[in-house]
């Protein structure tokens, strides 16, 4: 069966994109990893049977691939922090339109915007710095994958995942929280 | 303001939506399909030449040279090793081309035995290399007496044996070595991530 590769790479991009960064915090080193995950999926498409969602299935090919560029990057590139932020669009308008005052009241603040990207690049720096297992689950997890779904990627037993998820979210929330 | 960021400090942190802020990367999807095609060509063209590879050993038995038994022998021997390196090589590059998506806690340990494995036989290989020589000179040597061969061509024929063979072997030395390096940085590279470390 021939599968629409170009549309699963163009649907799962951000959260393909998102698993290069948990495994690099170099810009210049995660754009050619995200493309070696790219390429992975492109030829794992072809062995694909249907036995697991599309979605499971190019996650465990991106977390392989990765696992794979851990052993091969160790001359250890300096890594820089990740500083790549969303683009912050502000369209204040007219304070007499009530529409676009509502649409701007709504719109987060700067010091909201640097809070959220200072807690961004704490959250990965944290999940950097876990081991492989742990930061495979965590970061599943926060795809919004279930507890089997992960198991099935990971290997890890479905009960033993859903307490690494507890203890690990609780931690890191205690450490954004304590910034 | 600070009530707000009381409030902030008081709720758990959505780590969710902090993680799906991330912006996505873009890549050339045309230049993903020529390279996915081209790595596939790639991986079936080193599964031929894996398989060419016993070629030269196995024309020395079609062309049914006269060889001494001694040589005879070295070729046999010869061949098994080159034939299991085969297969060897051979089954990882069909897993890797061909064989089913692991999940990711068989693949690491896949990965850790295969990066151990060719660490061990990058420095077989290497050592090879300095045996190969050293027994051919004995070979020739021994064929040359046990068939009285004048001493004179026979340090002549040793001479140019061993200048050939220095050529091929010194390049497979240094190539062999670099390579048990690099199989061992890459396997140290993996247990050290699996136990984690700060990136």
């Amino acid at each position: 069966m021939n599968y629409p590769i170009e549309d699963i790479l163009h649907q799962h991009s951000g959260l393909l994109s998102r698993v290069a960064s948990t495994y690099e915090a170099s810009e210049s080193i995660r754009q050619e990893l995200y493309q070696e995950i790219c390429i992975a999926v492109w030829q794992g498409m072809a062995r694909y049977k249907g036995d697991a969602s599309i979605k499971t299935y190019i996650l465990r090919i991106a977390h392989n691939r990765c696992i794979s560029h851990v052993s091969k990057e160790a001359k250890i590139a300096p890594s820089e922090s990740f500083t790549e932020q969303t683009d912050t669009d502000f369209n204040h308008t007219d304070s007499e339109d009530d529409a676009a005052a509502m649409y701007a009241s709504n719109l987060p603040t700067p010091e909201q915007t640097m809070l959220q990207s200072r807690q961004l690049e704490q959250l990965l720096a944290e999940i950097r710095q876990l081991k492989m297992p742990q930061r495979q689950v965590i970061t599943l997890s926060l795809e919004g994958l279930s507890y089997q779904e992960i198991a099935d990627i990971t290997g890890v037993n479905s009960g033993n995942v859903g307490v690494m998820i507890t203890r690990l979210k609780s931690e890191l929330q205690r450490k954004l929280q304590d910034e | 303001m600070n009530n707000d960021n009381q409030n902030q400090r008081d709720e758990p942190l959505d780590l969710s939506s902090v993680w799906q802020q991330q912006k996505p990367l873009t890549v050339d999807l045309v230049d993903i399909k020529r390279q996915a095609q081209q790595q596939t060509r790639k991986q079936r063209l080193y599964i031929l030449v894996d398989l060419l590879s016993l070629l030269p050993v196995i024309i020395f038995f079609i062309l049914d040279l006269t060889l001494t038994a001694i040589m005879q022998t070295f070729l046999y021997v010869s061949f098994v090793i080159a034939g299991i390196n085969m297969i060897y090589f051979l089954k990882l590059r069909w897993v890797s081309a061909f064989g089913a998506i692991q999940n990711t806690e068989d693949y690491k340990q896949t990965l850790l035995k295969q990066l151990g494995n060719n660490a061990k036989i990058a420095r077989i290989n290497k050592h090879l290399s300095w045996i190969v020589v050293v027994a051919m000179i004995l070979l020739i040597t021994i064929n040359n007496w046990y068939y009285e061969v004048a001493i004179a061509t026979s340090l002549k024929k040793l001479s140019i044996a061993t200048a050939v063979m220095m050529l091929c072997l010194v390049p497979w030395y240094i190539w062999a070595n670099k390579r048990q390096a690099r199989f061992e940085r890459e396997l140290w590279a993996l247990k050290i991530s699996l136990e984690g470390r700060s990136s």
